[in-house]
């Protein structure tokens, strides 16, 4: 999946700056902001279908929670201040922070809220986060606790980055960071547009 | 913003009621791929139409790579407080 996500958007970046004329890319915005809510209902049925998430919930104790809580509050403080350090508004820099790695998203809600450089950033931003966690979460795992090795992982750790959680920790762990994971999933779609809006 | 919100509101009350049989589940999968892969393009088309994001890539590729760091570095400190905190002890 990986392949192909770079591979559209590699193909996208081609097209637009060698073959298609300024009329056709100027009509893609309708098309697209359809196309995200669409693929947002989407994202909502699989979030609802995953009920079997709160029964993982209840065994694991609901404190579990806290992991998740934990990661927000670390990814807004952490946008805050590299959006301090760039001189960007307040709701950009809490938009990009709340892709909490999931790219592909992050990427296209705040290209179609904002403007596609912002939606920019928050795809890379997002990538190297991702990058990070693979890098970290085996050092993480042994040198701090298990808990923390899913920390930069944030929305992926459900998917993308549970393999390496699972080599690096234990069972009861894969399980804390599936719900996690599914946590932050359902958290990305509403945050991301509520700090985009918020206006200072 | 709230086309969004109201959309995976409604996502989820289908999700939760299963109005989608069970085996029918993955193309809901399949149409999410297929939806993030023309978003994608479209945003890359966006991307490769705009001059000023082609020229200004690398500094757009530093300061992503500062948010990753700064959001990373906190969710760890922050979670390894907290873990040390509340959720260690009553492991063991």
């Amino acid at each position: 999946m990986t392949y192909i996500i770079l591979g559209a958007l590699t193909c996208g970046i081609l097209s637009g700056y060698f073959f298609l004329p300024e009329s056709i890319i100027s009509n893609i915005g309708t098309m697209t902001s359809f196309a995200l809510n669409l693929l947002i209902l989407s994202v909502g049925i699989d979030l609802g279908y995953n009920k079997e998430v709160f029964y993982d919930l209840r065994k694991a104790g609901f404190k579990i929670l806290l992991v998740p809580l934990a990661i927000v509050l670390g990814s807004t403080i952490g946008g805050i201040i590299a959006g301090f350090i760039y001189k960007m508004p307040l709701n950009v820099s809490l938009g990009i922070a709340s892709g909490f790695g999931w790219y592909s998203l992050s990427g296209v809600l705040l290209s179609e809220l904002s403007n596609v450089k912002i939606g920019t950033v928050a795809f890379l931003t997002n990538v190297f986060r991702e990058i990070i966690a693979l890098i970290m979460i085996p050092i993480l795992a042994q040198k701090l606790n298990h808990f923390t090795a899913i920390a930069p992982a944030g929305a992926t750790s459900m998917d993308s980055t549970l393999p390496v959680i699972a080599e690096a920790t234990d069972q009861e762990t894969v399980v804390i960071s599936f719900i996690n994971g599914a946590v932050l999933s359902a958290l990305v779609p509403i945050l991301v547009p509520l700090f985009y809006s918020i206006k200072i | 913003m709230w086309m969004i919100l109201i959309s995976l509101a409604i996502g989820v009350v289908i999700g939760l009621l299963k109005f989608i049989p069970e085996k029918h589940m993955k193309y809901n999968a399949k149409f999410q791929q297929i939806g993030v892969i023309l978003l994608l393009f479209s945003m890359g088309v966006s991307i490769g139409a705009n001059k000023e994001i082609i020229y200004n890539l690398k500094d757009m590729g530093i300061q992503s790579a500062v948010f990753a760091v700064m959001t990373s570095l906190f969710s760890i400190f922050i979670v390894f407080v907290v873990s040390k905190k509340f959720l260690e002890g009553n492991r063991q």
